[in-house]
């Protein structure tokens, strides 16, 4: 059907698809620094042909669909690395306080107060007798105790921390897979008509991102296109246009564990079958490591307070007084120097028999020696090494937190970039198709003009 | 490789922070003078640092235990010394070979007994952490007399040590018994001479006073004895400050060596850090204003 309505149909089919190419075009520039937007491309093909006496003859050009360019494989990858960067950062993130809090090297820390207060026994031994050195003495004890208090009470605030991190992030959760389910049944909507749900794909792609950084979840797609979001326990968070909660709840220790509630509401503890993403990385500092730091800390104080005070009861204060205990406390938490200490420096007991009072300085002496004794570790170790190996250990998982952080964000970085190298949109691309598609929109005009004249022209003829 | 528009903004940013926290990390070094600033920055050399900071802090108590035993000991010496010169002028009195005038003898009498006064005063010497001759009854003095010169001992044989290493104490102290009583009993002597002085017999007197002279004489080497092994005490004491000295000098260069930076090092890391940060955000700012857009009429 050569004729020249024929010509203006095939104008007018390049018209639209050169217009909406370059309104797809325009969308791209639109959404260059959008987080998760795809780059789109129409689909530009030929018309069907239709059959003419010499042969099969054009009919100009339509544009089939809008495609979102993305590679699909890539995001589970992504997803994963994602879950290990959440759960790393995080771990690095409460480490590092918990770094703070037993951070020596102002000077200010539990190896100093330790040595302080050794050393202030050690001159009550130059002079038993004397008022200023057991009130110096008292002093450094109740520091010392001060610091262990501290660095407890420290270390529990930053479980606390977590805590309300954990909080915060299941909300979170539960806000983005009501979001996934949502996008689900629009996406099926979408799509069941023959269409792409571009935009809502990329929006889905990127709350996915988003959960696994918090959580490690996997997603599967469904042929209607909705996607099915479980955590790698496998407890499925989203299915189609339904989405299940996680909550948290206290437990007995204190701490919310976090619960996955089924259709029925019953809840299930997941606390520990959580193997990535950020909550991960909190429990793991909160149940795992904190508590470790803790269990070593105290065993730290109630061994010093054992041996100090063994011998103290032992001993003899200035006034004769013997069985009083130096400290207080079993733990971290309650150490303390003896009231009764602390009203009256004279019943500290430097002597050795009721006899040697107030010269004899031999129970001082003892007490001294006893940060020389391996009594740490199973009888290895003196409580100063000890010590240092609390600080030493805290160090290593900080830096092995460190190291994996730093190796999940050089992946995720790689990957994403790869994505974005894929699906990110380049602007001077898309000048080059605006160009293009201008220059064809011009021409296809052009083929109306021309359309026109030669109608023109037949007229005239008539 | 397809290279987009937030692709370079991407790589941008994440050189220029990488760059930054170098900077950052130089800048800390030289600022603290440090390379080990938190335990994380390298937990092997923490523990050492922590380590020979104790030692450090056990050595210095350590040297201040021994200044204190020192002055301790020191005055002791110089109390055994005057005690000493006392009991040499004792027994230059008892060697008189002709004893004198009653009255002569009297007065004689009377300067045994200040001499015995005397060293009954050194022996109950005090320092500010208690008499130093009375064992560990340190709050007692430990010699008193009555009217007929019997003197009486109060206090005990406690020995009064200070640490001086991990584990390792010495005895730094000197008892009234150790010293003036025991085998010889100087107040006894002493007492002896006076009592001789005062005999109103003169020959009788004259064989009870040279008698003294082998006590007397046997009381010095005493006081010899027991200053020797003070005296011995002190040149350990001196030793192990040395040693101590010498040990605490090691252990400085140590922990200089693992937590200190090497100053000029860290100085020309920060400059080079610097430069790579300048540069980045130099390439920065070419790779960022150049767009298909500004040669498009």
């Amino acid at each position: 059907m050569s004729n020249i309505t024929g010509i203006l149909n095939v104008a007018k089919g390049a018209l639209s698809t050169q217009q909406r190419a370059i309104d797809v075009t325009g969308h791209n520039i639109a959404n260059v620094n959008t987080p998760g937007y795809s780059r789109q491309r129409a689909t530009i093909v030929t018309n069907k042909p239709i059959s003419s006496s010499c042969g099969p003859m054009g009919t100009g050009v339509q544009v089939e669909d809008i495609k979102r360019i993305y590679d699909r494989f890539l995001g589970n990858q992504i997803n994963t690395e994602n879950s290990n960067l959440g759960r790393w950062e995080a771990q690095k993130g409460g480490l590092e306080k918990a770094e703070m809090v037993l951070n020596e090297s102002s000077g200010y820390g539990l190896s100093q107060a330790m040595t302080a207060f050794w050393n202030a026994w050690q001159d009550l031994v130059n002079n038993p007798s004397g008022h200023t050195e057991r009130l110096v003495l008292s002093a450094k004890g109740q520091a010392l105790a001060d610091t262990f208090n501290r660095a407890h009470s420290d270390l529990k605030s930053i479980q606390a921390d977590m805590d309300a991190n954990i909080e915060g992030t299941v909300t979170e959760i539960n806000r983005f897979t009501d979001q996934i389910a949502d996008l689900n049944r629009q996406i099926a909507g979408i799509e069941g008509n023959g269409q792409n749900a571009n935009d809502l794909r990329d929006e889905r792609d990127l709350l996915l991102n988003e959960l696994s950084y918090m959580v490690d979840v996997t997603s599967s797609e469904a042929s209607d296109g909705s996607v099915t979001v479980a955590l790698s326990s496998g407890r499925t968070l989203v299915q189609n246009d339904r989405s299940w909660d996680l909550s948290a709840q206290n437990n007995p220790s204190g701490f919310p564990s976090i619960a996955w509630k089924d259709g029925s509401g019953n809840s299930v503890d997941i606390t520990h079958t959580i193997s990535g993403g950020e909550l991960k990385g909190w429990v793991e500092v909160r149940d795992i490591l904190i508590p470790g730091y803790l269990a070593s800390l105290d065993e730290l104080a109630n061994q010093i307070m054992e041996g100090v005070n063994s011998l103290h009861v032992e001993g003899f204060g200035l006034n004769g007084s013997t069985g009083d205990e130096f400290f207080n406390g079993t733990s971290a938490s309650d150490m303390a120097v003896s009231a009764n200490i602390v009203a009256n420096v004279d019943i500290i007991a430097a002597a050795g028999s009721a006899a040697g009072v107030p010269g004899d300085n031999s129970m001082a002496i003892a007490i001294s020696d006893v940060q020389n004794e391996l009594t740490m570790s199973g009888n290895t170790t003196t409580f100063g090494d000890f010590c240092h190996s609390i600080i030493g250990q805290l160090g290593t998982d900080v830096q092995e937190a460190m190291t994996r952080f730093d190796h999940e964000a050089a992946m995720v970085n790689e990957l994403s970039s790869y994505r974005e190298s894929v699906s990110g949109v380049s602007l001077d691309e898309e000048m080059l198709n605006l160009i293009k598609f201008q220059h064809a929109y011009e021409a296809a005009a052009r083929l109306i003009t021309t359309a026109d004249e030669l109608m023109e022209t037949v007229i005239t003829m008539v | 490789m397809r290279v987009t528009n937030k692709l370079i903004v991407g790589n941008i940013i994440s050189n220029i922070s990488r760059n930054q926290e170098r900077l950052d990390r130089a800048q800390t070094t030289v600022s603290t003078g440090k390379i080990v600033n938190k335990p994380s920055d390298d937990p092997v050399a923490m523990a050492n640092i922590l380590h020979y900071r104790k030692t450090i802090s056990d050595i210095d108590q350590y040297t201040n235990n021994i200044a204190q035993a020192k002055t301790h000991i020191q005055l002791c010496e110089s109390t055994l010394a005057a005690i000493n010169d006392l009991l040499v002028d004792a027994r230059r009195l008892a060697s008189y070979e002709n004893p004198g005038t009653s009255d002569e003898r009297a007065s004689l009498a009377e300067q045994v007994k200040h001499m015995y006064d005397n060293i009954m005063q050194l022996a109950n010497t005090r320092s500010d952490k208690g008499y130093i001759f009375s064992g560990h009854d340190t709050d007692s003095a430990p010699f008193s007399r009555d009217e007929s010169y019997n003197a009486t001992y109060h206090g005990n044989d406690g020995d009064i040590r200070i640490i001086v290493g991990a584990g390792v104490d010495v005895e730094i102290n000197v008892t009234g018994e150790d010293a003036l009583g025991g085998d010889v009993d100087v107040f006894g002597i002493l007492k002896d001479l006076i009592d001789a002085f005062e005999n109103p017999d003169p020959e009788a007197g004259l064989s009870r006073i040279t008698a003294q002279i082998v006590p007397l004489t046997d009381a010095i080497d005493q006081i010899h004895k027991v200053t020797t092994t003070v005296g011995s005490t002190l040149a350990r004491l001196d030793t192990t400050e040395n040693q101590l000295a010498a040990f605490r000098l090691n252990v400085e260069n140590m922990l200089t060596g693992a937590e200190d930076a090497d100053i000029a090092t860290a100085i020309l890391e920060l400059q080079a850090q610097e430069i790579a940060y300048e540069t980045c955000l130099a390439s920065a700012a070419t790779a960022l204003q150049s767009s298909l857009i500004d040669f498009l009429r």
